[in-house]
Order: structure tokens, then sequence, then C-alpha cells
């Protein structure tokens, strides 16, 4: 059990120095998964509060037929997503089952999903390809492909499969998906102009499409280097969807990079069980000295160790940027990075790379950043701020 | 469906989850001189209510009263997902499993339900194989996290889905191996067993000071502060490995509440002679004489561990050698410090009486609190 008592005398107002010793005897121990258990002295004592949506999402029996089965799974793992609650791919997995042998097109789709949320890029990869070979008119599937190989770097291959879907979706969508993959290429300004200009237009009405539509340009905007811009698209996809937690972090770390880590605190307060909020709590309360700053600092580490007691590594990234941002430990920070690469190439893991490779000083590492940089024609304001030669 | 393709791809490969996957914690204890073992299995709330529908009143929240109401059914299907075996192959036979407690515990993530369970091996395990079957059928993505303590010596193995049985092979466990997790156990024990620290530290605060004409003098020599110090060590020593052992042996077995409130006892008594030194004029005696009563605490966490009775000299010796090392470690954590600031007023006038103080309250506190 840690010592972490520390009153103060009441007589004195001093603090009690037996206190301080056993403080330091108290930074001696080891410390050990879960604190030590307690029996509560009262009956009515809260332990857990169950949310409705959760009750609704697990379900006793599970559906009968493959029609319900379909809609539990998607609303598991659209729940699961926007909460970041890892458990609902777990319920969306088992819902799934009984009508996976051999799965349809739908069911085989949703697999995917959930494999690719749990980074098992390989798998999901495997399982697209061979359902677009029998079915090549699944335009969502080649979407899906189009992400995972863009996420692991594979341009050529993300824009053919963008290509694929257009025989069965509409072009607008195409174009998105294109846009998102020539944005880590040389082809960034015209796709930043494209979007700009489909921002523009009457196109793209549906209120979800908008949303990612207003997403890319806030990303590119950042990445040509253009706070403000990025900050109006943000305002407009925020205004679609409040709650979306991805668009939720973009803004902190747009804030987070301008300088307003206040804002950051304010609006992730309330969000300290999800892992990423936490991250962004510890980044800014660090920098703006906020009382709570070590509070979050170790809850997220705690959470760090608690991944790495049960051997999973799907934190990658976060992790690193921990340890850039938060703990700086450059040469872990840069294994982590390295780690985190062989998985994932979108630009914030560039950047990582970059970042960890210049703090730990290794030649190697910068090599490997700026050869992809200059294979692809990759353009990134926050790059350039690390390594000013890095464009042409 | 168009909302849903969006999304998804929006949102695919981005950020990494945020609150933790299922783990359910399991330690399991055993020696292998008894045909006991002994463990916790901490389970999330929210995975245990998967199965058991805990929240009786359905509003939302689970409280400790409805959780405790659950014991018959965690004890008839929650427990029995659990089975322990000893040896291997066609000679393996089962450790039935009993539910002797229930608690909470906070994790990272939020409360677990903490069984404490029992099982009866038919002879001392020497292998133990293990076989873990909760909740996969309603989440394929949990895991159980083991923690096996076998004669002092650890393993951690990983449930999954794909991974229900693990057998704990613990003979390339050697005896020296076993030995060394021993010493280790009385390290880790000296170091969080705060109440014996406090003792200690309480009657070395004047170990450094000589009392004269009403008042703490700073020890004269080095000399003085070392041989008060190491008197007081040695007694305390000495009595606290004697009814260590005895107590480990059975040869003596007093209830856990009054070991554990006479060594409250022991902790405000100490205190109160650093407040009237006059009375207590030796130190090495008061240690020598609750040394007896620490070392039946020490024993206790043997027991904790499984470990009483016939076979266990071997481990005893490396717990003990365990608590010595890590009295040695505060003794000179403590000592030079003290020794260094004796002639400050800082020290006498404040840290020695307001310390001693504090720590009588404090030791008031457990003692009413350990008596009740």
């Amino acid at each position: 059990m840690p010592i972490t008592v520390s009153w103060i005398n009441p007589q004195t107002g001093r603090r009690f120095p037996a206190a301080l010793l056993l403080i330091l005897c108290g930074g001696l121990l080891v410390s050990t998964t879960g604190a030590a258990p307690y029996t509560p002295d009262n009956n009515n004592t809260v332990l857990a509060t169950l949310s409705d949506s959760q009750r609704a999402l697990t379900l006793a029996s599970p559906p009968q037929n493959e029609a319900d089965a379909l809609r539990l799974a998607r609303a598991q793992i659209d729940y699961g997503r926007q909460q970041g609650d890892p458990r609902f791919l777990g319920y969306a997995q088992r819902t799934l089952a009984p009508f996976s042998q051999p799965p349809s097109p739908a069911v085989s789709l949703l697999w995917a999903d959930i494999e690719q949320q749990r980074h098992q890029f390989t798998r999901a990869r495997t399982r697209l390809t061979r359902l677009l070979e029998q079915h090549p008119n699944q335009g969502q599937g080649w979407l899906m492909l189009a992400n995972i190989e863009r996420v692991q770097g594979q341009f050529d291959a993300a824009r053919q499969a963008c290509g694929n879907a257009a025989n069965s979706l509409p072009p607008t969508t195409v174009v998105l998906c294109q846009a998102s993959v020539q944005a880590m290429t040389d082809q960034h300004q015209r796709a930043y102009a494209t979007l700009q200009s489909l921002a523009d237009s009457p196109l793209v009405s549906d209120t979800t499409q908008s949303v990612w539509l207003q997403t890319l340009i806030a990303e590119m905007a950042i990445q040509q280097g253009e706070p403000e811009r990025a900050q109006r698209a943000l305002d407009a996809a925020l205004a679609l969807a409040p709650q979306d937690a991805y668009l939720r972090y973009l803004q902190n770390d747009l804030w987070l990079q301008q300088g307003h880590p206040d804002a950051v605190i304010a609006d992730l307060k309330n969000w300290q069980d999800r892992d990423n909020a936490l991250l962004r709590l510890a980044i800014a309360g660090q920098r703006s000295q906020h009382p709570q700053a070590g509070q979050w600092q170790q809850a997220y580490q705690q959470r760090l160790d608690a991944a790495e007691f049960a051997g999973r590594t799907v934190h990658q990234r976060e992790h690193a940027r921990y340890l850039l941002q938060v703990d700086p430990s450059p040469t872990e920070a840069l294994a982590v990075a390295r780690d985190n690469w062989q998985q994932q190439k979108e630009l914030t893991d560039l950047r990582l790379l970059l970042a960890a490779a210049t703090a730990a000083d290794n030649a190697d590492a910068q090599a490997t950043a700026r050869d992809f940089i200059d294979t692809h024609g990759v353009h990134d304001a926050a790059l350039q701020a690390h390594w000013p030669e890095a464009q042409p | 469906m168009k909302h849903c393709l969006i999304l998804m791809l929006l949102l695919a490969c981005a950020p990494a989850f945020a609150h933790k996957p299922s783990d359910s914690y399991l330690s399991l204890n055993s020696v292998s001189s008894s045909p006991q073992i002994t463990g916790r299995w901490d389970i999330a709330l929210r995975d245990l209510q998967l199965v058991i529908d805990l929240d009786s009143n359905n509003d939302g929240n689970i409280t400790w009263g409805e959780l405790r109401n659950r014991q018959p059914e965690l004890a008839q299907q929650i427990l029995p997902m659990l089975t322990v075996q000893t040896g291997q192959g066609e000679t393996a036979q089962p450790c039935p499993l009993t539910l002797t407690g229930l608690q909470a515990n906070d994790h990272v993530d939020g409360t677990y339900a903490a069984l404490h369970f029992q099982g009866n091996c038919p002879a001392a395990p020497s292998q133990l194989g293990v076989h873990y079957r909760f909740l996969f059928d309603r989440d394929p993505s949990h895991h159980g996290l083991l923690k096996s303590n076998h004669d002092g010596v650890e393993l951690a193995v990983t449930f999954s889905d794909n991974q229900r049985r693990h057998h704990l092979d613990t003979s390339g466990a050697g005896q020296w191996q076993a030995f060394q997790g021993f010493v280790h156990q009385g390290i880790h024990h000296i170091l969080i067993g705060y109440d014996h620290i406090l003792f200690l530290l309480t009657l070395l605060f004047p170990a450094v000071l000589v009392w004269q004409r009403g008042g703490w003098q700073p020890a004269p020599t080095m000399h003085g502060a070392l041989t008060q110090t190491l008197a007081i060590v040695t007694a305390f020593t000495v009595t606290h490995s004697l009814t260590l052992a005895l107590a480990t042996l059975g040869i003596i077995t007093l209830p856990a509440w009054l070991v554990e409130s006479a060594i409250a006892l022991t902790v405000a008594l100490g205190a109160a002679a650093n407040l009237l030194p006059g009375l207590f004029p030796k130190r090495w005696i008061m240690a020598f004489v609750f040394g007896l009563v620490h070392g039946l605490g020490f024993a206790s966490v043997l027991a904790d561990l499984g470990l009483m009775g016939d076979g266990i000299v071997l481990p005893l010796l490396g717990f003990n050698i365990g608590v010595e090392l890590g009295q040695i470690a505060i003794v000179l954590l403590f000592v030079p410090l003290a020794y260094l600031a004796r002639d400050t007023a800082l020290y006498k006038r404040v840290f020695v009486p307001v310390g001693s103080v504090a720590i009588m309250v404090l030791a008031g506190v457990w003692l009413v609190e350990r008596l009740s």
C-alpha cells in the first residue's frame, strides 16, 4: 500500500515531519497493479454507473437474424468509437460471430472495421481484398481499403482503391477519398484547392460529408501553416458534429499549437476517462502550470503502465507523444515513434518520428523521415519548423 | 449507411482507444509444502454485469449492497469459470475453489469486484494448470492477467479467447530462485509495513541524542550514536525473528486483530517514550520487548502467502533476511541524516517532540480502528 499521508499538525500548522520521511520511504515502494481491495462501509456506496446506451447495447440474448445483428454490431462499433471504449468492439465481435461462417459482404465489412480499429491492418487488408475480388461493387469496402493503404503510406494503392470506389459511390465521396491521399503527396496544393472550391459549391449538402470535407480542409490548412483558415473549417465542422471525438482532438491540438492550453483544459476536463483527452490535458496542464497537471500526467502514465502490463501496444502514437511532450525521454520516444512508424504513416506519425529523431539526435531516423518526405513530396509547416530545409 | 461510411472513414485509424480494454486481474499463491492455494480475482463491475445482473433495482447504479447480495451467484456462476488443477495430463487432479470473501478494488479504469478464494488440492501442488473461461462468450476480446506466486517465485501469464489454458511450470524455479523470491518478499513487506517502519524510526529519533538536564543534547560522538542505534536494531531483530519463527511454525497462534492492535500500541508507546525519556531510559529494552509483537505481525504476511507449518525453514529464513535488509536500508537512510541534523534546534525541539506527538496520535487512531 503506497503511503501518501501528509497531514498538517493542527497545533503548529507545520507539515508533520515524519510524514515526509514516510513519503521518502514510500518512494521505495514497489507499485502493484490495482490498489489494495477494501470493504465499502455503506451498502449504498455506488461502485459503478451504467449508461443507458451501454445497457441497450449489451443485450443478454444476441440477435437471431443477420439484419438485427448487423444493426446492433454497427451501433456497438460506432458507440465504442464515439466513447473511445474498446470493449464495444468485443461485443460487436460476439454479435457477428454466429453470422460469420462464412460471412456475407456486410458482415465482412464490419469485421474489417473492427480489425482496422484494433490496428490489425494486415488482417483487415486481406479480408477486404478477398471481399472486393468477389464483390467489386462494395464501395464502402474500397473506401476502407483506401484508408488502410493511406495510413500505411501506400499512396498509389490508396489512390487506386479510391478510384475503384467510383463505380458504386457518388463522385464527391471519391473526390474526398482522393484528396485525403493527395494531402500526403506533392499533389497537396491541388487537393487543397479542390476541397476549398467543393466547400464553396452546393455539391456537398449531406451533413456527414460536410463534416468530412471541413475536417480535411482544417487538417490541410494546418499542414499549410494557415491556422486561422483551419479554425474556420473546424468551427464549421464542429457546428455540425459537436461531440465528434476526432474533431475535438483536432481542435485541441490546434489550440495547443497556438498556445492556448487553457482552452484545452476547459474543453476536455469532463473527458478524463478517455486516454486521448487525458494526454492532451497532461500537455496543456504542464504548459499552463495548472494545479492538476501532475495528477493528469500520473493518470496517463498509469494507463500506459496498465496497457503494458496487459501486453497491448495500440497506443504507440500517443505513447511517443507523451515521451516527447510530457515526460521527455528522447531515446525512449524515438524507439516508440519508430515502432509506431512501422504501423502507421500519417502526417502525425511523420511529425512524431522527425521530432523524436531530432530530439535524440539520431541521423538514421532522420534519414528515414527525410526519405519518406522526398519520395512522396510531403509538405507540412510543422515539419518545416523542425527541419527548415525539408522542403525544396 | 452513408452516414456510417463517412464517419468510419473519417475516424478510422486516428484515435487509439481511450477506455481500457476488458481485463481481469488474477493472483494465485501456492507453496510446495501445502495443498492449499489462495488467490484473488479482480473483475471489472462492467464485465461482471454482462454475466450477472448486478443492478437489482435497475437504477443504473451498482452499489456495494447490490454486489454483496450477489455473493451466491459469484460463488456458483463466476468462480467455476476458473479451474485450477495440480499435476499434468492423466495425473491431473482438480483443486476445488471456494469463495472466501468479497471486497471492492479501484483500478485505473473504475471499480472492480475483488473475489478472494481458496483452493484445496489433493496434494501439495508442484505444477499448476489453470483453465480460464470467464466472459469470452460475451466479449471475445477480454483478457485475464494472472500473476502467480509459487514458493515466492512470480510468474505472469495472460489468458485470452484463443489461449484459455496455461500450465504454470514451477519446476524450473530452483530453490535458490525461490529463496531469492522470499528475500524479496521480506524487503517488500518491511517497506510497505508502515507501522513497523514507524516503530523503528520512533525508537531511532533520539538515538543521536542524549537526555541530560531535562533536555535533549546531541550525542557527543559518532560512536555513542552508533552504539545506541546498533543496540536498538539488534534487540528488535532478535525478538521479532524469534516470534516470526514461532508463529510461522505454528507454535504461537494469536488472532490477527490482537496482534495488529498490539502493534499499534507499541508504536504509540514508543512515541510516548520520546516525550517522557526519563521514564524509559533504556530504549533497547523497549525494542527487545516490542519486537516480540512485531514478529507476530510479520508472520501474518507469510501466512497470507499460504506459508505455515512444516518444510518452510528456507522461505522463513529468506523472508527474515529480506526483512533485515529492508530494515538496514531504512536505518542507513535515516541515522546519518539524523546524526547530521542532531545539533539543530529543528531536530531536537521540533522534529523529535512534534513528530512523536503526531506518531502517537496516528498510532492511537490505528489502535481504535483495529480494536473496533
